[in-house]
C-alpha cells in the first residue's frame, strides 16, 4: 500500500507590480479558504502537519504558498534580480496576499501566518478588512523586540547574509526561537529548512519584520473586527515576540482574543503542531460558525 | 562551575554532531564563568586541548561569559524563556556572546556545546 500525503502541489502565475511570479503553493482540504503564511527565509513546507489534519481540511481548504524568492517559488524570470539587494515590504506582502486569493476565486479567505506571517496578519486585518474575513496572527506584533530592531539592517546581513558564515548558521540560530519542549526532530526540521534558503532572503524578509511592519497603537486600536475578526496566538517561549508583545497589541485591538501558547516557541506549528491545534481548533471552529451565521443572515 | 568538565571534555570528543559542527575550526572557545575560565583549542577542527586558563578575549575566536546565575539558567535541561540557547540568553538575559564571524559560523557547534556542557553538569552544582 502505497502512502501519500492528501496535499496538492501546483504553480500559478501572479502579477504584481508588473512582475510576473511563477509561485508554488500546496492545497489540502474543502469549504472556507484558509491562506497560511511562512516565516521569513522558510517556506509553505513549514504547513504540512496542518495540510494533513483532516479535523482542518474537513471545512477548510488550506492553500499554503511559497512567497516569491522561497521554497519551490523561484526568482521571477526576466528580471535581473541579482543586481539588487532583496527587501521584503510591507506592501509586497499584502499585495501578494490579495492578488494570490484573486487568482484562485477565494471568497474573503481566513489568513494565518507566523512570525512575519504573524505581522502581516494584523497589516491585512487594517488596511484589507474587507478582503478578509479573518485572520490569526501567530507570533505578531506591532513590532518586533526592540533588542533585535536596534540591530538594524546592516548587523541583520552581517549576521544573515556574510560569506564568512555558512548557510547551515542560519538554521542553527533558530535555536532561539525554539521551545526546549519541542521535539528535537521537529526542531531540525525547522533548521534543515532554514538552512535551504535563497542568498540574502532570511536577511532580506527581516526588513519587513523588523521594519517595514510597525504598527502604531493608534492604527491598532482603529481594527474593526466586527469586519475582519483578528486572532492571536504567542508561544512562551519567543524572544522575537513575546506574549507580553503580543498582549500590547491584543489589549489595543477591540474584540480581538489573544492565547500564550505554553512551552511552545516563535514556530508553534513546525515546534509540535499536536500543540498548537489545541490552540487553532477552537478558533476555526468559531470562524467556521461565524461564516454559517452570516450566510443565513445574508 | 556549573559543568564536570571532564565529562563535557569526554564528551566533546566523542560527539559525532560536535566534531562535524567544528570542522575546520583553528583558535580558542572561551567559556568564562564566575571563577574560572575554560579555553577549547582547536586545530584545525579537532579539539587539541581544554585547559582553565584566562586568555584575553582578542586572542579567542569565540567568547562567552555569564554570571553565575545566567549560566545556572542556561544550563537547564527545560530552561526558563528566553534561556533556551546562547543567544537568546544573550538578547534577552544580558550574557556576553562575541560576534565575530566564527561565532556565527560555527553556531551549529555552539548549540551542540550548550547541550554537552547540559549533560556534562555536576548533579546539584551552581554555576
Amino acid at each position: 500500500m502505497i502512502k501519500h500525503d492528501p496535499i496538492t502541489g501546483r504553480y500559478i502565475y501572479l502579477t504584481i507590480d508588473g512582475i510576473e511570479y511563477r509561485v508554488y503553493y500546496e492545497e489540502a482540504g474543502q469549504g472556507i479558504p484558509l491562506l497560511v503564511g511562512h516565516t521569513a527565509g522558510s517556506d509553505g513546507r513549514q504547513y504540512r502537519h496542518l495540510l494533513c489534519d483532516e479535523e482542518v481540511t474537513k471545512n477548510f481548504r488550506v492553500i499554503a504558498f511559497d512567497l516569491p524568492y522561497h521554497g519551490k517559488s523561484l526568482p521571477p524570470y526576466g528580471v535581473r534580480w541579482w543586481e539588487t539587494e532583496y527587501n521584503m515590504t510591507k506592501k509586497f506582502m499584502m499585495d501578494f496576499q490579495l492578488v494570490l486569493s484573486k487568482a484562485l476565486g477565494l471568497d474573503r479567505p481566513v489568513y494565518m501566518g507566523s512570525s512575519m506571517g504573524g505581522h502581516l496578519a494584523i497589516d491585512l486585518a487594517s488596511n484589507y478588512p474587507d478582503n478578509f474575513r479573518a485572520t490569526i496572527s501567530v507570533e505578531g506584533a506591532l513590532r518586533s523586540a526592540a533588542e533585535y530592531v536596534e540591530v538594524g539592517m546592516a548587523g541583520i546581513r552581517r549576521e544573515f547574509d556574510n560569506p564568512n558564515v555558512n548557510r547551515t548558521s542560519i538554521g542553527a540560530a533558530m535555536m532561539l526561537n525554539i521551545s526546549p519542549y519541542s521535539p528535537e526532530a521537529n526542531v531540525r526540521e525547522i533548521q534543515w529548512e532554514y538552512s535551504c534558503g535563497g542568498p540574502g532572503i532570511f536577511a532580506g524578509d527581516l526588513y519587513y519584520y523588523y521594519y517595514d511592519h510597525n504598527v502604531t497603537p493608534e492604527e491598532a486600536s482603529k481594527i474593526d473586527t466586527s469586519k475582519c475578526m483578528l486572532y492571536f496566538l504567542t508561544g512562551e517561549y519567543d524572544p522575537n515576540t513575546s506574549p507580553a508583545d503580543t498582549k500590547i497589541a491584543a489589549d489595543l485591538v477591540k474584540g480581538s482574543k489573544f492565547w500564550t501558547m505554553e512551552k511552545l516557541g516563535h514556530f508553534p506549528v513546525t515546534e509540535d503542531y499536536t500543540e498548537f491545534r489545541k490552540y487553532l481548533l477552537p478558533i476555526l471552529e468559531e470562524i467556521q460558525q461565524t461564516s454559517e451565521t452570516r450566510t443565513k443572515v445574508a | 562551575m556549573a559543568i564536570n568538565l571532564e565529562k563535557f571534555t569526554q564528551l566533546a570528543r566523542e560527539d559525532f554532531e560536535f566534531k562535524r559542527e567544528t570542522r575546520y575550526l583553528t583558535g580558542i572557545i572561551k567559556l568564562d564563568f564566575p571563577e574560572r575560565s575554560v579555553a577549547l583549542h582547536f586545530e584545525d577542527g579537532k579539539l587539541a586541548n581544554v585547559e582553565e586558563a584566562s586568555y584575553d578575549d582578542d586572542k579567542c575566536k569565540i567568547v562567552i561569559r555569564g554570571t553565575g546565575e545566567q549560566w545556572e539558567a542556561l544550563l537547564q535541561h527545560k530552561p526558563l524563556p528566553f534561556y533556551q540557547c546562547l543567544q537568546s540568553s544573550s538578547v534577552k538575559h544580558g550574557l556576553h556572546l562575541s560576534n565575530t564571524n566564527e561565532t556565527f559560523a560555527y553556531l551549529p557547534a555552539l548549540n551542540r556545546m550548550t547541550t554537552l556542557m547540559r549533560n556534562a553538569r555536576t548533579e546539584g552544582a551552581a554555576a
